[in-house]
């Protein structure tokens, strides 16, 4: 096939076709709302990128506000002096109401070492800056099943006199059990409380709590029974 | 410069498009083979070059602009899936036989039928290169630009082209003294 005859074939062939029915004011009508919405799908993309930036920023900005080193934990100058003494030497001569299944050691968890610092020492009686109206000790009590933490706070007397001034209580029979209130709670995994108040006035208040990370301890390691034997244990 | 279209350039763009839309879709007719997409091709076409209006400067290189703008018109048409799935035989073959019939085989349709069918098996960048040169009678230079390739690859791809429409020719059933009726 030459050239020429190629050419001519092509020719001939586009020449079948028709002029075509296309009309300019269509494509001039169909090329502006081409136009507009390549605009507005350029605007509604920048939107898309500008909340997408937004969202980043804030979720950035939040995620490093959560992530940030945690405070630390204050220092805690607990001080021990002879009343705390006193009261350690107390509960370590009724060491016998924790029972022997369970092990004694420092209270670590975050709870006590918000308030105290550093764990302190097992079962001795220290006073913190920011409880000042009181003694307090912390230990750890554990078996195979959990932990528990053990608190006992013993106010001191300056506070136990107004108390013991009261009507009410001067004027109760002298057998009248000292507990004014217990409570069991799960607030933070589960808790039991007991408060009592001494014929003397003195507040005792012991607490043993089971954190949520110890799911699998069925209670707390000491009955309401056990923790009401603390109660009288100390006097100053 | 400004983007914004005048008066005037609307009333340039009017007479420019009235007479280059019949080269326009003669031209996309003979690399697709298909009347309504060569239609859909063409309006593309003036589409584009609307919007491009205000840019083109050059008024002596509109027709240039024009066929580049359609080839990658066309080409894009190619790539969709839904073009890519599709099975395309021409036209239903309702011609007659020249086999059968000899006295047929020598009308012009018939020869145009296997011409146009020949052009489809031969692949896009090749057909495209033998329809620039030998129908739009362009260069190899401004086929070159068209095409956006070397003058060597156009050189190349008209070859390989021509060499493949000779052979679909062939194969479809052509023979010398028919293709030469074209020319007639």
């Amino acid at each position: 096939m030459e050239e020429e005859q190629l050419t001519a074939g092509l020719v001939s062939l586009a020449d079948d076709l028709p002029d075509p029915l296309v009309d300019i004011d269509a494509v001039i009508q169909a090329a502006r709302v081409h136009s507009r919405r390549r605009a507005v799908a350029a605007a509604s993309g920048g939107t898309v990128v500008v909340i997408a930036a937004l969202t980043l920023l804030i979720t950035t900005t939040t995620r490093a506000w959560h992530d940030r080193p945690a405070d630390p934990v204050p220092t805690v100058q607990a001080t021990v002096d002879n009343r705390a003494k006193a009261l350690t030497a107390q509960l370590t001569a009724r060491r016998d109401l924790i029972p022997s299944s369970l092990r004694v050691e420092p209270d670590d968890t975050p709870g006590t070492r918000t308030i105290a610092g550093a764990p302190p020492p097992p079962l001795e009686f220290v006073q913190l800056p920011q409880e000042s109206s009181k003694y307090t000790a912390f230990a750890k009590l554990i078996d195979d099943s959990g932990f528990g933490t053990l608190r006992i706070d013993v106010d001191k007397p300056f506070r136990a006199n107004p108390w013991a001034r009261c009507g009410v209580f001067t004027g109760w029979p002298a057998d009248t059990p000292p507990v004014v209130n217990w409570q069991l709670t799960d607030d933070i995994g589960r808790s039991r409380c007991i408060t009592g108040i001494r014929t003397d006035g003195i507040v005792v208040t012991v607490s043993i709590s089971i954190w949520s990370d110890s799911q699998t301890r069925p209670a707390v390691p000491l009955s309401n029974n056990q923790l009401y034997a603390f109660i009288d244990v100390f006097n100053y | 410069m400004s983007l914004r279209r005048t008066r005037d350039d609307e009333d340039r763009f009017r007479l420019f498009a009235a007479g280059a839309v019949g080269p326009l879709a003669r031209l996309a007719y003979l690399l697709c083979g298909d009347r309504h997409l060569a239609e859909d091709l063409a309006q593309a076409c003036l589409i584009r070059m609307y919007q491009a209006w205000p840019r083109l400067d050059r008024q002596d290189a509109l027709d240039g602009y024009a066929r580049r703008v359609l080839l990658r018109c066309w080409l894009n048409e190619l790539r969709r899936p839904w073009r890519r799935a599709e099975s395309r035989t021409g036209i239903v073959p309702d011609l007659a036989d020249d086999r059968s019939d000899p006295a047929l085989g020598v009308g012009s349709d018939h020869v145009k039928d296997l011409l146009r069918r020949a052009l489809a098996e031969i692949p896009p960048r090749q057909r495209a290169a033998v329809v620039l040169r030998y129908w739009s009678q362009l260069s190899v230079t401004e086929t070159a630009a068209v095409l956006r390739c070397s003058e060597g690859t156009v050189k190349s791809q008209t070859a390989r082209g021509l060499t493949a429409l000779r052979a679909a020719m062939t194969r479809l059933g052509g023979n010398a003294a028919l293709i030469r009726e074209l020319s007639t």
